[in-house]
Formats: C-alpha cells, structure tokens, sequence
C-alpha cells in the first residue's frame, strides 16, 4: 500500500548519513527532514517517525548533532536539529566509506567485460 | 562517558524529556496532516493517515525510552515484579527467610536501641563532651570524693574549667497537710550546677553564693515534682513548704526533662531522679577541707584541651597540698562524664552487641545456604532466560531483586518485633542501668535495622555466586555437588558461631553460679529491709534519734514471726563506700600519709543476727553496754582484723578515730562490696546507740520463709511510735542484693537467649540441607534399600552426614573458645579461659542439635518407597 520503503531496507547507517547530509545546509525539525529526504530523494525515501526520532536521539547522544528549542512561524514550540563539527567529520568519514562499498558493489555487479 | 552523563541526565530529567518528545512527536504529526490537507485530502482522511503512518505515539517512544537509560529503572521495577511473582510461588523459601531474618534483625536492633541510648545518644546537656567529672585522687584512693576546700580552690583559679559545681545526696521529707508525708529524693548543690549543664531552671532561679548558707532555707522543685505535688502552679515561686518539718522557700523549679548528672557517691543515678535541690552548705573549717564526701562536675572552657586543664588542676591542687599540710596529698583526677555515667554498662552493650553480630552471621550463614537451594532449584529456569539471551547481570538481578524484597520485609517485621520487645527488655534491665530511660525506638534504630536486614540479604545472595558461578556446560550431578559442599560449608560455619555464643552463654552461667555459691558473709533469704529518716530532736531532745530507733527495734522485735532486727547505716551490697582513717592505740603512725584506712558504718544491736553475718571472734553489739555513757565500742570485719593485727589479737585492740578511742570488741565475717570482689575492705561498725545516724536501714528476719507477710505488722509497729514518719523503700534483702547481679543476670539472659536463636537457626540449616540432600538422593537411597541395606543402614547414612558438620563445627569452635573466654575474662568470675565444662558443654550442644535436626531428613529417608523412586523418571 505504501510506496515508501521500510528502515529494514536501508543498511545500517544509511539513515544517519542521509539525516547528517540533509542538516549540513541549515537546521531543520524532524518533519522537515522528512520532507527534505524524499524531496531529494524524488519520492522514493520516506522515512518513519519511528526510525527518525530514535536516530536523532542516537546522533544526540553520539554528539553529531545538537538540538534547540526554538519556535515557528505561526508560534509553535518546535525543535530544531543542528550539525556539530564531530557530525560533519563522521559524516565526512561515513560518505567517503559509503562511496568506496558503493564502488566495490558497482564493480561486483558490472558483468565482467573479457 | 559521555554517554554516562547523558544517561544520567536523562534520568534525573525523565518527566521533561518525555514531554518533550510527545510534543516534538505531535508537532511531526500535524505537519504531516496539514500536508494532507493541503494535497486534498478530508481532515478525517489526513488524520488516519499521518496515524497510520506514525503507528501510535508510544510506538514511537518506547525505542526513545530505551535509548534513555530509562530502561534500567523500568528494568528494576519489573525484577522486583518478577521477584515477587516468584515469592509468592515459592512460598516457604520466602517465609523461612523472611522469619530467619527478622529474629535476627530484631534483637540486634533491639540491642541497638540500647547501645544508642546509653552509649551513642549525647548527655542531655548543653555541648556535653566539655563536661568532666572530677576527683580527689589519693595514694590508695583513686576516685575519692571531692573536698569542699578544693572545690573553692579550683573555682577561684582555675582559668581552664568554664564552671564547676559540687552536689551530694540530701533526703528530705516532706510534710503534707493531710499528714502523709512523702521522703522525697534530694541534692545539695553549689552555685553553678545547673548553669555547668546549661539547662537553667524553668521558673525562678537556682541558687546564687548568698544562698548557700545554714540559716539560708531555699529549695529549687523538679518540674515533675512541680507537677505532681504543686499541680503546676505557676506561682510556686516564694511560695512555703515544709522539708523535713521545716518551713523552705521555693525560688525556682528546674527545667523540664532536666536530668540529675548522677554519681557513684551518695547521689541519686543519672535521669530524672531528683525530686528537690538544697543548697549545699559548708561554713566550718574544719568539715570543708577533711571530709570528702562531694561529687563534682565541671565543663572545660572552649579552646582548652583534656590534658591542659588536667595539668592547670594538678598545679592547683599541688600548691594547695603545700597550704593545708593537714588535710593529706591529693591530686586530681578528670574523667569525661559519659564514661563516668555509663561505666562498666558500655562494655555489657557491647558485648551483647558482639553477640547479636555473631547471631545475624549465622542468619547470614543460613540465607545463604536457602539462596543457593533456591538458585539450584531455578537453575533450568536461569539456563533458559540465558539461552533466550538475558546477560549475567540480568540473572544475578532476579536472584537479587527477591532477596532484596526478603530484606525489605525482614527489616520492617525485624523493626516491628524490636519494638514489640523493648518493655520485655526494660524489665530485664537491672534497675540502676545508666541511662536506662533514653532506650526507646528511634529513626537511628530504623535505619540501623534496614542496613543490617539488606547488608543481610545482598551478602547472602551474593555468596552462592561465587561458588557457583558456571550456567552451562556443567551437568546436573556436579553443578548439585557443588551447591551441596557450599551448603555444607554454610552449615559448619552456622555451627561454629552458634558454638561460640552457647560457650559464651555457658561462660557467663558458670561464673554466675560460682558468685552464687560464694560464702557472702551474710543470708540475704528471709529478711524484710526498709529505710526511716528520724527528724532530729535539736538541742533540747539530742537523744531523740537513737531512743526513737531503739523503741522500734522493741517494738518490731515483738511481732510474732521476727526472730531478730536491728538498724544499720547500709545493708550489704548496696554500694555505701563512706572511708576514714584511724590510729592504732600503742603502735606509732605510719610513715604513709593516708595511714590505715576502713569503711566506717554504725549498726544496732540485733542487726548482724538479722543480716545473718558470722561472729569470728569477741561479742556482738548489745542493747545494755553499747550505749550512751558507756565505754566507746567498736566491732571490726575479719578483713580489718587480718590486716592490722595479724596476729589474731584484733580484740581488745583500741583504734583511734579523730582522737576518740575505741576498743574492738568483736569481729565478724566480711561482706565484699560487690559480690563479685575479689577482697573485702577493712570496715568498722559504730554502735548505732553511740554514733547517731538520722537515715538508717532496717533488717526484720523472719521465721516465716516470706518475709514480706511481716510488712503491714512493720510498718504499723514504726507508726505506733512516730506516726508521721514514711517507712521507705520497704523490700526484701533478696531483692535488694540481687540488684546486685542483675547485670550479669542481664547479659546471662541475653546471651542464653542470642545462643538458643543461633542453635535454632543452625539446626534449621542442617534440616534443611539434609532434607534436600534425601531428596536429592531418592533414587539411590532406593536402590541401596532395593539391595537389601536395612532401615539401620539409611538412617546410618543420613545422621552420619548431619554428625559430620556438627563435628567439624565443633572441632572450629573448641579452636575459638579460649580466644572467647579470654575475650569475655572482665565479665567472668572465678570462671578460666579453659573452663572444662564450657568447652565440653558447647561442642555437646552442637552435637546434640545436629542429632535432633537430624531425625526428621533420617526418617523420611528410610520411609521412602523404593520402588516409587525408581520409577520416577
């Protein structure tokens, strides 16, 4: 029935990284960076509150990001998500890590040219 | 780390951190729905569909809870659950050990009740650790009453002492006006008594230096007193009442609660025992410096130290040896007043302590041993919770939380059997027990009762893991041999300590016996004591006293039933220590100072037959030569005899007493001031018709074997004579001298009571292990019997186990028992280290309870079926 697919899909970390990604430009709330990932992502990643609020709560602790109660336009009390710079090192790491498996798996599923 | 503190935080700021999360949560959910709305869709629609997608709110927050470090309290509450599910399942290892530890918990909280009134519990004074108690300290006296001169030489000069003030016991009667008079328990004191002890009196004032003078009529009530007699009359203060048939004016009462500092020395004990305070007054030279008959008490400055006055005093009381050469040499002696009134008492709290600590190892000892029962018993249990993947921690949790649960219920019903037990306690405690009235349940006794009930229960729980440590890969024989030789080892261990306090208990019986065999010097049994203070005749009427005296002798001697009776200054035991020097008519002084020295008494006629003390040597006072007019008399103690005329030419002997010259006429056996003493001191007694005494005491012996049914003949024959005058105190000589012993029949009682628990608690632990054992063992206990071993064979079998810890448990317990009796050496006497019937006695028991613990596990094995037991799996 839904389009969107389950964190049982995603690899360990995917979501971490696409949440780092997503907060390097500026601060956001939790439902913005929903919305944001599957902007970006033209509809394809929708991601669960129930994966989302956790994950943040892990990058709380890990020290990635640091959080801020502010309030909104139209006046509600709402938290925003902010990068810190052990965030964006790890980010950094988790990107160039990312990409290196990305080439390994490219390479496994290109058939073999002889 | 960083994780940690984060954690903590977390903890500390649950409530804030979940509302956080719902809002953070609700504010995702209306975006999520306005964005519904906005693509179209019903508002009902958006709803269900943001939901839908959320799942519910709690599903979002549980994975939050868990990162939280919430989840080790949610965890906790839901172990102390699972733990007591499991309790109430398991009903008997709860109850037994629930039972076991609140027996054990209660006494030694009962026990520390009484440590913290008398010992721990600060005098009720202001900043009590200042106050001292002083001394005279003389060559052969020690800890002498102090001497009014002194007393003024170290108020005037010593810097270091803030305050200090004397005070002696001084009776008085008190008229009412129905002509009932009442003998009311009174202190003389100087100036600054109450003002040492910072509790100032309630109404009026205490006395100033003008009041302390003969003519000076002035008297400060206690505020029970006040109470009781005044019915709080708040204008009591410069009212009249009538002391000793006299008129004194009240100027003040004391404060409320005010406790007496107590004194070995003519004073009432510490507490409220003091009815009325007199100024204490010494106007003739002569009395201030040679007689020492004052107690003192004084508070050290702040700033000074214990060895800095001790030093300041001694320097005083050097120079005012140098002044007054007459008086003797005496120095100081500074005691902290704690120890002065708690005394010998601290050191029986103690030791009942020590033995409630041994008797809580052995309910320890015995917790254990059901824990590991218990841990064997759920082992599959534990085996599966590990395999579904529960870490160590988490299983030593459950075992935890239920054994925390046992010590939370064994410190409540521990704490509610303390108290049901302390007006048990309060009678057993011998009347004169310092501070016996500040025992009573307090916070600090709650708190003592829950860490010892927990320190209790965690040390039990923990110990089986160490001997039991491996879950798998171990089968079920060995991993049960191991549990059984831990639970054996537990076992042997109970009995050792159990041992311990039945030799303690034996110890402390035998010495009592041996005081009771003694030869006393005296037949307490069938003598009916009380106590009359004669008011004076004055000048015109000077022989009032003693002729008063002698017509109810007569009259007393005349009931039917009395078959001797006579007055005395003190009855045996009593703690009377009134001391004086004396010459030898014929023998040149001695060179020492303090010379020879005895405690000086006066008896009646009639009196050492009442008492029943031995005649040695000479004659007994009589009514016809031993008065007034006659040649002055004196009888001796064999003590006094065979120090000073060695030679056995004691009568006939003349002393010289203050220049009066009396002739020993007799000597009777000697009365130990304690009976427990090693030695008697020399002592005297005057003829009562010589020496007059206002307060004496009267001893009726009897024909009759109680004593007590002469009373209201006694009482009326002194009436018949002086109808105003109280007969006090009226009890029997029993009575009297086993106050005597009531500590020692204290600590005996408590002892025996600590050993009969530990024996109980170690048998419980051997039936329990041997009962498990047969259990266990079922099926070859079967087979053996199927083979043909007779009924003998088993029960052989099972008793020799349960003799074997008791064995071992001896064998450690003989090691220990001199180290004990060494230990307990103050509190014996005549009793060694090696005492042969102790060390027999103990192990005896330990045997004897392990064959009686034994008899039940021994029965059912060789009633078990065999063939039942082979069939079973």
């Amino acid at each position: 029935m839904s389009p969107f697919k389950s964190r049982k899909d995603l690899f360990p970390g995917a979501l971490e990284m696409m949440v780092l990604q997503t907060l390097q430009h500026h601060p956001l709330h939790g439902y913005a960076l929903v919305q944001h990932i599957k902007r970006s992502s033209n509809d394809l990643l929708q991601v669960e509150e129930g994966s989302l609020y956790p994950a943040l709560q892990r990058m709380l602790k890990a020290g990635w990001v640091k959080a801020q109660w502010g309030v909104s336009a139209n006046g509600r009390r709402v938290r925003t998500y902010e990068l810190t710079a052990a965030g964006r090192k790890h980010l950094a790491r988790e990107v160039s890590n990312f990409e290196r498996m990305l080439e390994g798996i490219r390479l496994v599923l290109t058939p073999v040219r002889s | 780390m960083r994780e940690w503190i984060w954690r903590l935080r977390a903890m500390l700021r649950r409530d804030r951190t979940m509302v956080d999360k719902r809002e953070e949560l609700q504010l995702h959910r209306d975006l999520e729905i306005e964005a519904g709305r906005r693509a179209g869709l019903s508002i009902e629609e958006a709803t269900r569909r943001a939901r839908w997608r959320a799942g519910l709110v709690s599903e979002g927050l549980d994975p939050v809870r868990a990162a939280h470090g919430i989840a080790w309290m949610d965890g906790a509450a839901l172990d102390l659950r699972h733990a007591f599910r499991a309790l109430t399942r398991n009903r008997s290892f709860g109850v037994v050990a629930i039972l076991v530890l609140a027996a054990s918990v209660a006494i030694n909280t009962l026990i520390f009740f009484m440590l913290d009134g008398v010992v721990l519990r600060p005098l009720p004074y202001a900043a009590p650790e200042q106050l001292v108690r002083l001394y005279d300290a003389g060559k052969t006296q020690p800890k002498f009453a102090m001497s009014v001169g002194h007393y003024l030489d170290y108020r005037a000069h010593a810097t270091s002492l803030e305050a200090i003030a004397l005070y002696t016991g001084h009776d008085m009667e008190l008229s009412a006006s129905d002509g009932r008079s009442q003998q009311l328990t009174g202190v003389g004191i100087t100036t600054d008594y109450f003002t040492v002890l910072g509790r100032p009196p309630a109404l009026g004032r205490g006395f100033s230096d003008e009041d302390l003078k003969v003519e000076v009529k002035h008297a400060v009530l206690s505020y029970r007193l006040w109470q009781e007699r005044f019915q709080s009359d708040p204008a009591i203060v410069g009212k009249t009442i009538r002391l000793d048939r006299e008129p004194w004016t009240i100027i003040g009462v004391a404060a409320e609660g005010f406790q007496h500092v107590g004194g070995d020395y003519r004073s009432p004990l510490q507490g409220e025992s003091v009815d009325v305070w007199l100024p204490l007054t010494v106007n003739e030279e002569r009395a201030m410096r040679a007689y020492h008959f004052c107690n003192v008490i004084a508070r050290i400055r702040p700033g000074f130290t214990v060895s800095q006055t001790q030093q300041e005093l001694n320097g005083l009381a050097a120079s005012y040896a140098q002044r007054y050469p007459d008086y003797g040499t005496w120095g100081v002696r500074m005691e902290p007043l704690l120890n002065e009134v708690t005394g010998r008492s601290r050191q029986v709290v103690w030791l009942l302590m020590a033995a409630g600590a041994l008797v809580l190892l052995v309910a320890c000892a015995n917790i254990a041993g059901l824990c590991v029962a218990r841990a064997v018993a759920r082992k599959r249990e534990l085996t599966l919770r590990h395999a579904l993947g529960a870490n160590r921690w988490q299983l030593l949790r459950v075992g935890l939380a239920e054994n925390l649960l046992i010590g939370v219920a064994g410190a409540i019903l521990g704490l509610l059997l303390a108290g049901a037990g302390l007006p048990l306690l309060r009678q057993l405690l011998p009347v004169d027990f310092p501070r016996a009235h500040e025992i009573g349940l307090t916070a600090m006794g709650a708190v003592f009762a829950s860490t010892i009930a927990l320190a209790t229960v965690l040390i039990a729980g923990l110990l089986p893991i160490g001997g039991n440590n491996t879950l798998q890969a171990q089968t079920r024989v060995t991993a049960a041999r191991d549990s059984r030789r831990l639970r054996s080892l537990l076992v042997v261990g109970e009995l050792t300590l159990a041992g311990l306090l039945c030799a303690g208990a034996l110890f402390l019986l035998r010495s009592y016996q041996e005081i009771g065999a003694r030869d006393h010097g005296f037949n307490p049994s069938g003598v009916l004591t009380f106590q009359l203070t004669a008011q004076g005749g004055g000048r015109e009427h000077p022989d009032r006293v003693p002729r008063l005296y002698e017509d109810i002798r007569m009259r007393i001697a005349e009931i039917p039933g009395v078959a001797a009776v006579g007055a005395s200054t003190n009855l045996p035991w009593s703690g009377y220590d009134e001391n004086t020097g004396f010459g030898i008519v014929g023998r040149a002084p001695d060179q020492d100072k303090d010379g020879p020295g005895a405690r000086y008494q006066s008896a009646s006629p009639g009196y050492f037959e009442a008492t029943g003390m031995r005649l040695l040597g000479g004659r007994l006072f009589d009514r016809t030569r031993d008065i007034k007019g006659q040649p002055y008399t004196v009888v001796v103690n064999d003590a006094l005899a065979s120090r000073y005329f060695p030679k056995g030419d004691a009568v006939g002997a003349v002393l010289d007493l203050s220049g009066q010259q009396r002739r020993i006429v007799g000597v009777v056996a000697g009365i130990k001031d304690f009976p427990a003493d090693l030695d008697t001191k020399p002592a005297f007694w005057f003829p009562l018709g010589q020496v007059d005494y206002r307060t004496v005491f009267f001893a009726v012996r009897s024909n009759s074997v109680d004593p007590t049914t002469l009373t209201a003949a006694v009482t009326a024959a002194v009436h018949a004579v002086d109808p105003e005058l109280p007969v006090a105190d009226i009890r029997t000589l029993e009575r009297r001298t086993s106050g005597a012993l009531a500590s020692r029949r204290f600590a005996l009682w408590l002892f025996q009571a600590f050993a009969l628990l530990a024996l109980v608690l170690s048998a419980a632990g051997i039936y329990g292990l041997l009962a498990y054992v047969v259990k266990q063992r079922r099926k070859e206990l079967g087979i053996r019997a199927a083979l043909g071993a007779s009924r003998a064979d088993l029960w052989t079998m099972v008793l020799s186990d349960g003799l074997k810890m008791a064995t071992a448990g001896a064998l450690c317990c003989l090691l220990l028992i001199p180290l004990g009796g060494s230990l307990l050496q103050t509190f014996l006497y005549n009793v060694k280290a090696f005492d042969l019937i102790t060390i027999a006695g103990a192990p005896a028991a330990l045997l004897a309870v392990a064959f009686l613990a034994s008899l039940g596990p021994a029965r059912s094995a060789t009633h078990s079926d065999p063939s039942l037991a082979l069939r079973e799996d």
